[in-house]
């Protein structure tokens, strides 16, 4: 699940849990010095309170401490529509004004960001070695099962796709023109030219063009690096369908594209 | 405090690297972090100080914290501390001890050679294109950039 849709979903059951263990602590902390009244419910809520009190208070402030931790690790809701808003922004400047493009669907030009991590909460073989993970994706469609790449601080050479090489090379990675696999029965050469242009083993689209039915569309990428006070954050990894879209050529020198890529930086301080 | 000189972006092409197309029609390059290339450039003098300031302009890092990185006996790289990006250069004025008239060309000079050392030995591998636009940028608005030394040697 992206890390948008995930504060989405949790960020409001971490405000209950907060509140709520700090409510708890306030009434136990408070019974602790009460005398014990003659109402017959009450007394033995009081009583308990006061007997349970150590553990009930550590285990709320824990509670609520860590749904705090949590909460500012995934970042406030707020701060990921604004991204969201930023990506399709993006998306519309580069895609949205090319006369060759402006027509299609949504999810043929996306644009996703990945950021680094230097551990992967996954069932994979090497979780510890450093990872760019999807956080959030341009536009309303294909949001689910997108690709994580190792992208290792120790191996870089080793990091795979455009989104792995543009944080471990900490330059701009462009591909331009890549074979269509979505035809049936693609030529061999075209998935292993495929797979070492785009960063990737050729398992992995063999992988890919088994779960997707109509194959790989994806025809062209391009990674920008994404930088949070001069440390290499993660990547926006530009993704579309046309082999060589014109308004992909000059993606660095358009002042909208600068500005909204200088909004992202700090606004990513914050998640 | 003097104006923002606007560098030109496009020297940053030449640092564009590509894959061998090895015959293939699928064209891979790897072009600078827009992070790394300096989008204005400023010089200035502190009175206080007596130091000749140039400082660099760049998209979104404006935030990043500095650090001091002394060079010589008269030049300090102001380079930020997780990046070592080339953020400014200041050259103390009263340590050089020249004449008013030969003021402007011996700062050019230290500047120059300073900026060339760094790009030999750099502070930081990965920022060699930064290294290398910067001293692009310096050369492309010399004039400008070296202008309030002017009034100050008149001043003297």
């Amino acid at each position: 699940m992206l890390r948008q849709e995930r504060s989405e979903k949790v960020n409001s059951y971490l405000q209950y849990v907060k509140y709520g263990s700090g409510g708890i602590v306030l009434f136990v902390s408070a019974s602790l010095k009460a005398n014990v009244p003659d109402i017959p419910f009450l007394s033995s809520v009081i009583v308990h309170c006061q007997y349970n009190a150590w553990w009930i208070i550590i285990l709320c402030t824990f509670a609520g401490g860590l749904s705090q931790y949590l909460n500012s690790h995934i970042g406030s809701p707020g701060n990921w529509r604004i991204v969201q808003h930023i990506l399709d922004q993006y998306r519309e400047e580069v895609f949205g004004k090319d006369e060759n493009t402006k027509e299609d669907a949504e999810h043929f030009h996306r644009i996703t960001l990945f950021k680094h991590f230097k551990w992967r909460w996954a069932l994979e073989r090497w979780p510890w070695s450093g990872w760019v993970v999807p956080v959030a994706r341009s536009g309303s469609r294909t949001k689910t099962n997108i690709q994580c790449f190792p992208a290792s601080k120790e191996r870089p050479d080793d990091a795979e796709g455009v989104a792995g090489q543009t944080w471990a090379r900490n330059r701009e990675v462009k591909v331009c023109g890549l074979p269509d696999l979505s035809i049936d029965n693609p030529p061999e050469n075209d998935i292993i030219e495929y797979a070492k242009k785009a960063f990737v083993t050729d398992e992995w689209i063999r992988n890919r063009m088994r779960t997707n039915r109509r194959g790989l569309q994806c025809r062209s990428l391009l990674g920008i690096c994404i930088e949070v006070k001069g440390v290499p954050w993660g990547a926006l990894v530009i993704d579309s369908r046309n082999p060589e879209p014109s308004r992909l050529k000059n993606t660095t020198k358009n002042p909208k594209l600068k500005t909204y890529k200088d909004i992202l930086s700090r606004l990513l301080e914050k998640v | 405090m003097s104006i923002w000189l606007q560098v030109n972006t496009n020297n940053a092409e030449e640092l564009t690297k590509r894959l061998p197309p090895e015959g293939s029609k699928v064209k891979v390059e790897f072009l600078v972090s827009s992070y790394d290339i300096p989008e204005a450039v400023r010089g200035s003098y502190n009175k206080e100080k007596c130091q000749f300031v140039i400082e660099f302009r760049y998209i979104g890092n404006s935030n990043e914290p500095t650090k001091p990185q002394p060079q010589d006996d008269y030049v300090t790289f102001v380079v930020g501390k997780n990046s070592s990006r080339l953020y400014g250069i200041e050259i103390d004025v009263k340590a050089l001890k020249v004449e008013a008239v030969e003021l402007r060309v011996k700062i050019k000079d230290e500047v120059k050679k300073t900026i060339n050392n760094l790009i030999q030995r750099p502070i930081n591998r990965l920022r060699l294109d930064n290294y290398w636009l910067t001293q692009k940028a310096l050369s492309e608005k010399e004039d400008e950039l070296y202008s309030p030394l002017s009034e100050l040697s008149r001043s003297r």
